[in-house]
């Protein structure tokens, strides 16, 4: 049994006080990801939301399941819904993309790492959706595979082929030098 | 990822996400105790924002623990569609109905043991589909053209369920962050979603067709006599609402 599973079943056995725990022990990791999907802004309305949504559904968590996966998957589905209302209310800003590199004070680091990292900023940008939300998890969540295919709701095979066409478009984005031909 | 190459990338992306700008979380215990439940289980669920179960419904229906057969008493269900406040599945396909297929008009009227319903603000459909056999769901579709709403799914401005909703549930449907309301259409209670939301068809067997899952733009539900309308489009509730009231 995990430190969550305890939390959980003290929740289930009538302290919903207890969730404070979860709340403080997830909010920073749900906010990234609600952050870095693309809720921008409203990440903090989106985390209250699905810590709110996750409470009510606890009686369909399963213990033994990750609760930290579980958690992020309603995370994401929060954060899918908001940007797809937002992308269809207002048709102006289709990327909601929040991905901003940190601005290093010292100008010598700065050029040193900038120019790599805004180029291969600019190319998980330009993934679609699908892969982009993939790359998103496993590199700038730092997900395992089984986590990430949780939290995308999909099979891993699906997270291992798109990760494997992410990588195959960043490197044409990329333009290496030794890039082979790439079949999509 | 046994390619050198990969192993530079992943570790580049790695490397990026360290130094990615993303402010300070916020707290949110506070805002969140206050505003949970006495326990996870509503006594009486409030629509839309039900507590519900993930992929166990039916597929376990048997082996439901306690905790879980209480939320699926839980579930609020409307005219043979039922809300889910959970997260969807995965919409890959074009969620096309089981055995979708077009027919005309009068060939529907034959298939299916209900009378079907013509918007006349719209006039006649485009296209008629009737989904499974026996035919159980007729839909009339309408492509986009001036004085109707933008394509809600290419080409299809607006999409007219039918079925009969006597019937167990026919769609579950499930909403993101915020639920719909109530509304009216002609006096009949009827319920209006907002935002899109995943759409999934449940056939005679209870069984969630995974396959159909698509999502649904705005949408509105009601029901005459014993026929469910869900009205779809990227409208507004008084669009919908003008439109439904023409459905005769």
């Amino acid at each position: 049994m995990t430190d969550d599973d305890a939390v959980v079943a003290r929740i289930r056995d009538g302290d919903p006080a207890s969730y404070g725990t979860l709340v403080d022990r997830y909010t920073a990791l749900a906010h990234r990801t609600a952050y870095l999907l693309g809720a921008g802004h409203e990440a903090e309305d989106v985390v209250q939301e699905a810590f709110v949504k996750a409470f009510r559904a606890l009686p369909s968590f399963r213990g033994g399941a990750s609760f930290r996966a579980w958690l992020l998957r309603i995370v994401a589905n929060e954060t899918h819904n908001l940007v797809r209302s937002r992308r269809r209310r207002a048709a102006t800003e289709l990327r909601a993309m929040r991905l901003e590199l940190v601005r290093d004070d010292d100008p010598a680091a700065r050029a040193l790492t900038d120019a790599a990292g805004e180029e291969l900023l600019e190319a998980v940008r330009a993934l679609p959706e699908k892969h982009r939300a993939v790359v998103i998890c496993r590199y700038f969540l730092d997900l395992t595979e089984g986590e990430n295919a949780e939290v995308l709701g999909c099979p891993r095979g699906s997270v291992k082929s798109r990760a494997h066409r992410a990588f195959a478009r960043l490197r044409a984005q990329l333009a290496e030098p030794d890039k082979e031909a790439v079949g999509d | 990822m046994t390619d050198p190459r990969d192993a530079r990338l992943a570790a580049a992306l790695r490397e990026l996400g360290d130094r990615l700008d993303v402010p300070p979380a916020p707290d949110v215990r506070a805002a969140v105790l206050a505003r949970l439940p006495a326990r996870p289980r509503r006594a009486i669920p409030r629509w839309a924002t039900v507590a519900a179960v993930l992929l166990l419904v039916f597929a376990a229906a048997v082996t439901l623990s306690p905790a879980v057969r209480a939320t699926v008493t839980d579930l609020l269900r409307f005219a043979g569609i039922e809300l889910r406040s959970q997260p969807g599945p995965a919409v890959r396909g074009q969620g096309l109905l089981p055995g979708e297929r077009s027919v005309d008009l009068a060939e529907a009227r034959r298939l299916v043991p209900f009378p079907i319903g013509v918007p006349a603000a719209l006039g006649g459909p485009d296209d008629v589909r009737i989904a499974d056999d026996p035919a159980r769901v007729v839909s009339l579709l309408y492509q986009t053209e001036p004085g109707r709403p933008p394509a809600a799914v290419e080409p299809v401005a607006v999409r007219l369920d039918e079925f009969d909703g006597r019937l167990g549930p026919v769609f579950e449907k499930f909403l993101g962050m915020s639920g719909g309301q109530r509304v009216s259409v002609t006096g009949a209670p009827a319920i209006w979603l907002d935002r899109p939301h995943e759409l999934i068809y449940v056939d005679r067997a209870g069984q969630w067709r995974t396959e159909t899952a698509r999502l649904a733009a705005q949408s509105l539900i009601w029901q005459r006599g014993t026929v469910t309308y869900r009205l779809e489009g990227a409208f507004t509730l008084e669009d919908a609402l003008r439109i439904a009231a023409t459905v005769s």
